[in-house]
């Protein structure tokens, strides 16, 4: 009895190490040290902007979304490192966990609900090496060939979550088990929605004309209310689902899997579509008579160029949200100082590849530790991670980190940035 | 931390873009340049865009000719356009002395025949189309006076003009005084007089009573009296018959001709030309006329041509036309590339036509025997047509129009930093177009040249002058910022184009099926921005 008391204590303890391993490789989760805690409340803040690609340096993207002039330096730096299909992704999030483990649920043990308030925003683009040439640098380049244009995909949603969820919790041959579901409603803030399938531009020598053969559709929310401060209820509104399980073996073992973000957002009647279906050929504009011209054919605008060939229709579109698949293993292998970690990692509905990692977390002391990994895949290819949590005040633990650790060392060839963070307490 | 603080840098960095995330904070818009190579615009231009359809004319080889069409109608042979105003005043005493009168009785009734000064017509009838007759009547008298004036021989409607006035009562200090105007509009006047055998005579007819409203016996005295004027106000005949005399004129004049404003410089050659010019007679009277002189004049080079034609300082004489059914008489004239120097009239490119004539109205006198007419709507109607062959050669024929740019159009392509245009032509006329844009300061005043290379070659003819391959021309146009710049500020852009015919001088026509497409297309340095 005592061997097997002494047994679970030790495996406590060192479910904690094993707890702290998580943050680096979760983008945003519900896994919590719940498994092994003592308290029966916790609350959590979280914060993560995280932003990869297999292409741009982060030298561009900043410098795209901080604003001004992209110098001809700044895209040609970009364009470089170029692939035939070039993916990029953001994900912004701030929230507010909240868990409440309960003594007894109908004489139930292991029981608790969680709450869940987060601003989230997501972006991810692929885009061929075409498509961003004739984007950043004109077609002229492209005099007498033809410019693949396609696959182009472009998805970008913001939105707020409010969730809640139940969790359950139970001891079995000395194994801990956990399995856990949170609905969430989702408030649609804005939404741009790119699919481009076929593609081709064909610049005719010296310009003479224009050949575009194109099928695509984009959708985008109504622009003009993307700068109210007070979310529009009316715009988009969806649904979300997260489910998790973990185990916790005696032997120091531990497996999650995870299911994040599965649902939808639907985009209400304020939504702009445009399908593209067509061959086009472009001349020119077609002026009837030039000695008669007049001030309307004169003031030809690019937005009657570019209104050629489109069909415009005002209506409803649906948003799969790119939802998570999260598997993670992690052992103790030197108990107490080091926790090996191993991560795999996919996004449906996304332009994102299947990630896999593997890391490390070392404990300087029982409260201080740091988690390094390197990754492959995802939106990019290689990612460097680093975490450090530290327990202050015993009831707070903050964690910071970055998932892109290349991003913070080489900041202009570099393909990523990151910055995550997290404080949470238990009471 | 100072050995690190590039780190710091970029932690706070993340940390603002975490924040702007989460506080929807308005950012710069991002922009950049991008090269845009494609076409602007498309255009055909064939002579059926360049000259309207009612200046040309397509013959059934498909050659055009240009044709000026035009009709010039004139009763100014007769002066009968407005006669002159005539004023007839009578002044009228009673003749029995010193007499009582009741009310309604009569004391003045009298017909008589007035002359009118239509000189030098001498007419017989008179159909007016627009006129009045003003009156004004004094009465002397000491009663109300009904008056009744009649013109038994100016009839409408089978009854003869007529009108009645009470004439107030005379007091001490002012005559009774009666004025009106009455519409003499469709009234056919005998003007034989009296006798029918005159002319120029009008018969008016006056009767005159105590007026029926006189207060009683009405005592009239000899040198109580009635003034009569009648005033034929702006009479204009609709029809006039009588003998219209003999009167000569000599006119010169001077008009004005657009065709050729546009063109500055340079000379073209044409194969021919034919002004025909028919006159319809519609008067019934003979004419005899003169062309005295006619010029081409340039203002702009300051030459001028004379025509040479038999027809110039010679007499013609026009005869009469004959009535009932009316039947004007003809006379034509052809000026022509073999008959006269109508061509070279046109190749010096006229500014002005100056020209005199000399007219003489019944040159044979009264031959008619006073049976001249005239219908003012049908008196002589001149037909001119120029017809002019679009067959021709060009030497630096230069053409210039200012174009001028909306602020407004030029708002809305404030992104274009530079331009690298070329201007594609394809060419099926048989002539050489050299193409300069200008841009022009305040003072229209020629500045930069907006083109470098500018030549649209000419098509090359066939060995029977007719075009069967077209020829393409590329045109440079390059368009940098700071030419931008000056080109948003001026607005105002001089093209020039200078024509040369193929294989000068040797003459080509011009088919309709000719045409000049024109398409541009443009490298354009576009600065795209992003919110």
């Amino acid at each position: 009895m005592k061997r097997s008391i002494m047994s679970h204590s030790t495996a406590f303890c060192t479910s904690i190490f094993l707890f702290f391993t998580n943050s680096v490789f979760s983008q945003i989760n519900l896994f919590t040290d719940s498994l092994s805690a003592k308290k029966h409340f916790n609350i959590e803040m979280f914060g993560n902007f995280t932003a990869k690609s297999n292409a741009f340096p982060n030298s561009f993207y900043t410098d795209f979304y901080k604003g001004g002039y992209l110098t001809d330096e700044v895209k040609q730096n970009a364009a470089k490192d170029l692939k035939n299909l070039n993916r990029f992704g953001v994900d912004a999030d701030l929230g507010v966990v909240f868990r409440h483990q309960l003594d007894t649920v109908f004489k139930q043990t292991g029981w608790s609900y969680i709450a869940r308030i987060a601003e989230r925003r997501h972006l991810n683009l692929e885009m061929t090496k075409d498509f961003f040439n004739v984007g950043f640098f004109g077609n002229a380049m492209y005099e007498n060939q033809t410019a693949k244009l396609a696959d182009f995909k472009l998805d970008f949603i913001s939105y707020q979550q409010a969730g809640i969820g139940l969790e359950k919790t139970w001891l079995l041959k000395e194994n801990r088990y956990q399995i856990g579901f949170m609905a969430s409603y989702l408030n649609g803030r804005n939404a741009q929605r790119a699919s481009v399938s076929k593609a081709d531009l064909f610049t005719a020598t010296d310009g003479e004309y224009l050949d575009l053969d194109i099928a695509g559709k984009y959708n985008r929310t109504d622009t003009l209310k993307n700068k109210q401060l007070i979310p529009d209820h009316a715009k988009g509104a969806g649904f979300s689902v997260d489910m998790y399980y973990q185990l916790l073996t005696k032997e120091q073992h531990k497996l999650q899997i995870s299911i994040n973000d599965f649902g939808y957002l639907y985009w209400k009647n304020s939504a702009i579509a445009y399908n593209y279906d067509t061959l086009l050929r472009f001349e020119g504009i077609n002026i009837p008579n030039l000695i008669t011209i007049n001030d309307s054919l004169i003031k030809l605008s690019s937005d009657s160029l570019l209104n050629l060939g489109k069909r415009n229709t005002n209506k409803s579109f649906k948003t799969v949200l790119p939802a998570w698949l999260q598997v993670n293993y992690c052992h103790n292998l030197i108990p107490g100082k080091f926790v090996l970690n191993f991560s795999g990692r996919y996004r449906f509905n996304d332009v994102y590849l299947p990630f896999i990692a593997v890391g490390g977390t070392y404990f300087y002391k029982q409260n201080i530790n740091a988690t390094v990994s390197i990754g492959y895949g995802g939106y990019g290819r290689f990612n460097y991670g680093i975490m450090m949590q530290q327990r202050i005040w015993k009831c707070f633990t903050i964690g910071l980190g970055s998932n892109q650790l290349e991003g913070l060392i080489m900041p202009k060839k570099a393909s990523g940035q990151s910055l995550v963070f997290s404080i949470k307490s238990w009471f | 931390m100072n050995k690190h603080p590039f780190y710091l840098k970029q932690f706070l960095f993340l940390f603002a873009v975490l924040l702007s995330f989460s506080a929807c904070q308005k950012r710069e818009a991002t922009d950049w340049d991008t090269n845009i190579l494609g076409p602007i615009f498309k255009t055909s231009l064939g002579v059926d865009q360049i000259l309207p359809d009612s200046l040309t004319q397509i013959n059934s080889d498909n050659s055009i000719d240009l044709v000026y069409d035009d009709h010039f109608n004139s009763s100014g042979f007769v002066n009968t356009q407005q006669l002159p105003d005539t004023a007839i005043v009578k002044f009228f005493t009673i003749p029995f002395g010193s007499v009582f009168l009741n009310p309604g009785d009569n004391f003045l009734d009298l017909t008589e025949e007035t002359k009118l000064n239509f000189t030098p017509l001498e007419l017989s009838r008179l159909i007016v189309k627009s006129g009045a007759i003003e009156v004004k009547i004094i009465n002397k008298i000491n009663q109300p006076v009904d008056v009744t004036y009649i013109l038994p021989k100016a009839i409408k409607n089978g009854l003869p003009y007529t009108f009645n006035a009470t004439i107030p009562a005379y007091n001490s200090t002012s005559g009774g005084n009666y004025s009106a105007t009455f519409n003499l509009d469709g009234y056919d006047v005998d003007l034989r007089g009296i006798s029918g055998a005159n002319v120029n005579r009008l018969i008016t007819h006056l009767i005159a009573s105590i007026s029926t409203t006189a207060p009683g016996l009405a005592q009239i005295f000899s040198t109580d009296s009635l003034l009569v004027s009648l005033k034929l106000k702006s009479i204009v005949p609709y029809y006039a018959k009588g003998y219209f005399g003999q009167s000569k004129d000599t006119s010169y004049a001077n008009s004005s001709i657009s065709l050729f404003d546009r063109i500055v410089a340079g000379s073209f050659s044409l194969q021919e030309a034919t002004l025909n010019l028919a006159i319809n007679n519609g008067i019934g009277a003979d004419i005899r006329a003169s062309l005295l002189s006619f010029q081409s004049i340039n203002n702009k080079t300051g030459n001028s041509v004379a025509l040479q034609h038999n027809s110039v300082a010679q007499t013609f004489n026009v005869h009469r036309a004959t009535d009932f059914p009316f039947t004007p008489s003809f006379y034509s004239f052809e000026y022509n590339s073999t008959n006269s120097n109508i061509v070279s009239l046109l190749e010096n490119m006229p500014t002005n036509f100056s020209y005199g004539y000399a007219t003489e109205l019944n040159p044979f006198g009264n031959i008619s025997n006073g049976n001249d007419f005239v219908y003012t709507d049908k008196a002589v109607d001149a037909h001119v047509r120029l017809d002019i062959p679009l067959h021709f050669s060009s030497t630096n024929l230069t053409l210039i129009d200012t174009v001028y740019l909306q602020k407004d159009t030029l708002k809305e392509h404030n992104t274009v930093k530079s331009a690298a245009l070329k201007l594609i032509a394809v060419n099926s006329f048989p002539f050489d177009a050299d193409v300069k844009f200008y841009l022009l300061d305040n003072n229209m005043q020629k500045q930069e040249q907006l083109m470098d290379k500018t030549t649209i070659l000419a098509a090359q003819p066939d060995a029977d002058g007719k075009v069967r391959t077209t020829q393409e021309s590329k045109l440079p146009i390059t368009i940098s910022n700071e030419l931008l710049n000056k080109l948003l500020e001026k607005r105002r852009v001089l093209a020039v184009v200078t024509i040369n015919t193929f294989n000068n001088p040797n003459k080509y026509k011009i088919y309709s099926d000719y045409k000049l497409d024109l398409k541009l297309t443009g490298n354009i340095l576009f600065n795209v921005q992003v919110q």
